[in-house]
């Protein structure tokens, strides 16, 4: 399964970031040892500009943001991936800035129609798949509410996208843990991963 | 009362240094994914918590275009949070979702809007804090009622629910690539208007 790892953290030597960042380095190894191709993505050392909200990529660039950066082809990868982990030390309580500033950076994914899912206004699809979405939280200081709170930012991302949130970890969970339950989204997705590459011929 | 903007770095370093010495703060942004926009998260973070014994008041307005208040629930929850976290007093978080329509709608959809947020900026003038029963008021649905979802069936089978967005792109002239894919796997380079 292709995994992208779409890591918030930030560049800073506390011991807290410093025990985030080796988490998500065992985590990719465990998954790459297990047979999953990983991309782990550092936003940090990205040129990622953040929203600002012109819509372009709605109403005059459909699909596209005008901004030349590095969203693009983190774009790519988003949507060649079978599994999207987003990860994010816990800021404050909730997301790190550069996991919302990719957040919304996002939202080309989307068209600008409504359409109603599941009793919800929502936006309508623009790609005929998309990957599935987990998240990888670091609680650092913060307790078990703001963990739930950051997860139902993630739950409503899913849902926009008519799914569900696929995986939901935390690096409290032991790295074997979180591995087993991605290898039962690869058992899972063996249907959509055919679908996949018809989609990419 | 100061008014700052989040939009540059140079702006945000400015509203920090102004958090730091205000009695009361407004923190008021659109929903952008479900939460703040990244600049809003961004400027969060430059903050220094304030000394709790100054009684600094903080209330923070959530703008929603999309019309259920349950859109804005995580964030909502974040924000009842963050003024304890920030050494601020509460003063209580408004969600109001569906204000896009504010931009083509007529006013007179929007007056009782208009007067609910009148009355919760003398609420903070005065009292310090929004009324539970005004944030109520202006929350509106947490979700659509049946009528609503039906109604909206209708315009949809009519042709009429995406009337906006068809003649905003024809005027841009780009209603040809409104279901355009350029980062699809495997697909060519872009090739509609704007940079690859």
């Amino acid at each position: 399964m292709k995994v992208a790892i779409l890591d918030g953290g930030a560049n800073s030597v506390s011991a807290h970031e410093v025990e985030y960042s080796r988490y998500l380095g065992d985590l990719a190894q465990t998954m790459r040892a297990r047979g999953h191709e990983v991309e782990h993505i550092r936003l940090v050392e990205l040129d990622l500009r953040p929203c600002t909200g012109c819509w372009s990529c709605w109403i005059r660039t459909p699909g596209r943001c005008p901004q030349r950066d590095d969203c693009a082809e983190v774009t790519r990868t988003y949507l060649r991936s079978d599994l999207v982990l987003f990860a994010t030390p816990l800021r404050l309580g909730f997301v790190s800035a550069l996991t919302k500033v990719l957040l919304d950076r996002l939202v080309p994914l989307f068209l600008p129609q409504i359409v109603l899912h599941a009793g919800e206004f929502v936006h309508a699809d623009r790609y005929a798949r998309y990957p599935r979405v987990g998240c990888v939280l670091h609680r650092g200081v913060y307790d078990e509410d703001d963990l739930r709170i950051t997860r139902a930012l993630f739950e409503r991302y899913a849902f926009h996208f008519k799914s569900e949130l696929a995986v939901a970890a935390s690096t409290d969970i032991p790295v074997a843990e979180v591995c087993d339950a991605i290898d039962g989204l690869q058992r899972l997705t063996a249907d959509e991963a055919r679908q996949h590459r018809a989609v990419a011929g | 009362m100061e008014v700052h903007y989040l939009n540059s770095d140079r702006r945000r370093r400015a509203a920090a240094e102004a958090f730091g010495r205000s009695e009361a703060v407004l923190l008021a942004f659109p929903l952008y994914m479900h939460a703040m926009p990244g600049i809003v998260m961004t400027w969060l973070e430059l903050l220094e918590p304030l000394d709790p014994s100054r009684q600094v008041r903080m209330g923070c307005i959530v703008q929603g275009g999309l019309p259920e208040a349950r859109q804005s629930s995580a964030v909502a929850a974040f924000l009842g949070r963050l003024p304890g976290r920030l050494g601020c007093v509460p003063a209580g978080t408004v969600v109001r979702g569906g204000v896009e329509a504010m931009r083509f709608a007529p006013a007179f959809m929007f007056r009782r809007l208009r007067r609910h947020f009148t009355t919760l900026g003398r609420q903070l003038g005065t009292a310090g804090r929004f009324d539970d029963a005004t944030i109520a008021a202006v929350a509106g649905h947490e979700t659509m009622p049946a009528w609503r979802r039906g109604l909206f069936r209708i315009l949809e089978v009519a042709g009429l629910s995406d009337r906006y967005w068809v003649t905003t792109l024809r005027e841009n002239h780009a209603l040809e690539h409104c279901f355009d894919r350029p980062y699809a796997p495997g697909s060519a380079s872009p090739t509609g208007p704007g940079p690859g």
